[in-house]
């Protein structure tokens, strides 16, 4: 059983623990700068940039431009971002028997 | 087995950031009207003497434009710090259902405390300056205790930081009829109203970082 929801929670969007970071992060922040996030999570922009366009695809994040004295890439969750994050936590609540 | 442990230890840690995230937000009122009280009383005194444009555009209703606005502009920030506060509760598995009569009650408390302000302080035989301050601290002490009941009544919880948040105000009401000359009754207020919501505030970060 545990190990049938693992698997659906690695085959879902927040399967990847990178992914999962990222959207924890967010999910405590009204929204965040690119650098930020890279530095918080310790990410390099690269890597940082190949997992955000995946959450981007599948409309968990949301990217856009601000303009200050340079321009800064923001990022913020999504509604949609919030439901999966709040499945997914679900099952690792009850792999480890806490529900 | 050790996979679960350290799973179990992450999952721990995880909703402890969380947790942590959530009652910060929930400072934010209070940390807030800490703030602009006293900017709004200082813009409100200031302006008019300094800029001739303000003055001359606003007449004397400089300071209740700019409390509008300040208004407005919580009503918005807070509109997003609640749903921030429900994403949070969402994703810990702890939703709180906020019944329509919770929040409408919320509202009322404010509108009930404005009213009941306004009354006691136009039947306070004084000046106007200290009948804004009476009316000052009572509105922000009753709003708030309005705040603690209507928590009470339908979450069954007891906000202390509000409870103490409105003592502190209310009682603040002796001593600015003792004032007597000591300071400006309106600055008094706006210090007293200031003070008590930034201890407001403390107390939900102190809260915060022990549990």
């Amino acid at each position: 059983m545990k190990v049938e929801r693992l698997r659906e929670l690695a085959d879902s969007p927040l399967g990847n623990p990178t992914r999962l970071a990222i959207a924890l992060y967010l999910l405590s922040r009204e929204r965040t700068t690119f650098i930020e996030l890279a530095k918080a999570l310790n990410f390099t922009p690269g890597n940082l940039e190949f997992h955000l366009k995946a959450l981007e695809k599948a409309g968990l994040v949301r990217t856009y431009y601000g303009f200050g004295k340079r321009p800064r890439k923001f990022v913020e969750l999504t509604e949609r971002g919030t439901d999966e994050l709040e499945k997914a936590m679900r099952i690792l609540r009850e792999v480890v028997g806490g529900d | 087995m050790g996979n679960v442990e350290e799973l179990t230890e992450a999952l721990k840690a995880v909703e402890d950031e969380l947790n942590l995230a959530k009652r910060v937000y929930l400072a934010f009122p209070f940390i807030f009207w800490a703030a602009v009280i006293p900017m709004l009383y200082l813009l409100g005194n200031v302006l008019p003497w300094t800029s001739e444009w303000f003055r001359n555009s606003f007449g004397g209703y400089g300071g209740m434009i700019l409390s509008t606005l300040a208004i407005i502009w919580f009503v918005a920030e807070e509109s997003g710090m609640i749903k921030k506060v429900e994403s949070l509760e969402r994703v810990l598995g702890t939703p709180r259902k906020r019944s329509k009569g919770y929040m409408v009650s919320q509202i009322a408390g404010w509108f009930l405390a404005g009213m009941l302000a306004f009354v006691f302080s136009l039947a306070t035989p004084a000046q106007y300056e200290f009948k804004t301050a009476e009316f000052m601290l009572l509105l922000a002490g009753l709003g708030v205790g309005f705040m603690a009941l209507s928590s009470l009544l339908f979450l069954r919880r007891i906000e202390w930081p509000q409870v103490l948040v409105s003592i502190i105000t209310l009682s603040a009401l002796y001593p600015l009829a003792h004032l007597e000359g000591a300071m400006n009754p309106q600055a008094f207020s706006v210090m007293v109203v200031s003070a008590s919501f930034a201890f407001g505030g403390f107390l939900y970060v102190k809260r915060a970082m022990r549990e």
